[in-house]
């Protein structure tokens, strides 16, 4: 697959993170603007409601601290949500831990992508999202990843901690159960 | 409906709809979409998904910049170590020496200053050489029993009078009247000196092997007959 844009973007952020290792913060403001708005709509689809930007911030605080070891295998934004989410798995376990949560189901994500709803404006999109919002939790996770943001199957892979192969038979069965729920 | 039987454009559709395919693929695809109704259908609920992208607040880009660590380079800029300074200010010369420990620099900043210093080097030759002899006479006996005094005595030159006397100062000291000797060690001006006898003063220095045992002895007579203040 030829991604011009992401190519681009993979650029551009690998100038930005060369000229905050030389001591240039405002690059690092431009890295956050960047992608701070696609972080906090993935925390959305993880399920996270409380504390976003809390977990936005966090997320570039450890990218940041552990520059080094990005190799720009991937995008810096697929290595961006695959640190989001493992804060957010982190956060789950100590909440677990406390008792003050359960581990997180579908059903739940659903509750919490049902929050994201209210944002959504229009009628298609709320049809939409309700499609969504029957997906199993990996087929969201790599159907929102593949469409929306725009992320490779290798990328999502990565982010999941899954194979290419099992995000693109994740990504067909997801696209096949929105389509039968939208022509309903 | 039946399948696209073309999976490696319907893989692209996603970017398609995104519209982050270079050129040529844009082309393909779009070319593609034309004979495929399964993929235009497809591309029809991406386009869908897309729009329904949940609108979100833009975090507070500032505070999260100013909680970011410093980058490396300024972390190194605020706490430099030593190695860093001296090798950022210290001339090509002193950037080797530096890596020398500190006791071998010590040593070779010493010895410059000795070579520059004719009052250093006139004061360690008295001091070497009175003790020196200190040390030879206290071998030897000091006094006899009789205490005759040999003062002034004409004896015969010592071997261990390190160069010619010129009426500086001289240490004579009374030894056994069997063995009478005196040890003449004179210092005074170093003007008074050739090259050539400095040269062969210092080399006596290296090769006399009681640096530690100079300091002369309790109630040792010393006496000073003429100039060759003390430095």
């Amino acid at each position: 697959m030829i991604n011009a844009t992401q190519q681009e973007e993979s650029q551009v952020d690998g100038i930005l993170i060369d000229q905050w290792k030389a001591g240039d913060q405002r690059a690092a403001t431009a890295i956050v603007e960047r992608h701070a708005e696609a972080l906090v709509r993935f925390a959305g689809r993880l399920g996270v409601t409380e504390d976003v930007d809390e977990l936005v911030q966090d997320t570039f605080i450890r990218a940041f601290s552990a520059i080094e070891s990005f190799r720009a295998d991937s995008s810096l934004r697929t290595w961006l949500f695959t640190i989001e989410r493992r804060l957010v798995i982190d956060r789950r376990r100590a909440q677990a831990r406390r008792g003050h949560d359960v581990e997180i189901d579908d059903a739940q994500i659903a509750s919490g992508f049902d929050a994201l709803d209210r944002l959504v404006a229009d009628e298609a999109a709320q049809r939409v999202a309700g499609a969504m919002a029957r997906l199993t939790r990996m087929q969201r996770d790599v159907f929102t990843l593949r469409v929306q943001e725009g992320r490779s199957y290798k990328d999502i892979a990565g982010i999941l901690g899954s194979t290419e192969g099992a995000a693109r038979v994740h990504y067909h069965n997801a696209m096949r159960a929105v389509k039968e729920f939208l022509h309903e | 409906m039946s399948e696209c039987r073309s999976p490696e454009l319907q893989d692209l559709l996603p970017d398609y709809a995104a519209e982050t395919l270079d050129s040529v693929s844009t082309t393909r695809v779009r070319d593609h979409l034309a004979r495929c109704i399964h993929c235009a259908d497809d591309l029809g609920v991406l386009q869908a998904v897309r729009r329904a992208r949940p609108r979100v607040s833009v975090p507070d880009i500032a505070r999260i910049a100013a909680a970011l660590p410093p980058s490396p380079t300024r972390v190194e800029a605020a706490t430099p170590g030593p190695q860093l300074i001296r090798d950022a200010v210290a001339p090509q010369g002193l950037q080797r020496r530096s890596s020398l420990p500190p006791s071998v620099q010590r040593t070779r900043t010493r010895a410059t200053g000795f070579g520059l210093s004719a009052w250093r080097l006139a004061a360690m030759l008295g001091v070497v050489l009175a003790g020196g002899a200190s040390v030879l006479v206290a071998r030897r006996g000091i006094i006899d029993g009789s205490g005759a005094s040999v003062f002034g005595s004409p004896a015969p030159s010592s071997t261990m009078t390190a160069v010619a006397p010129r009426g500086a100062c001289t240490l004579a000291v009374a030894t056994p009247a069997s063995a009478a000797q005196t040890v003449s060690v004179s210092y005074g001006d170093l003007g008074d000196y050739s090259a050539a006898e400095l040269e062969s003063m210092l080399e006596r220095l290296d090769e006399w092997d009681g640096a530690t045992n100079t300091e002369p002895l309790p109630g040792l007579p010393i006496v000073p007959n003429a100039g060759g203040g003390t430095p």
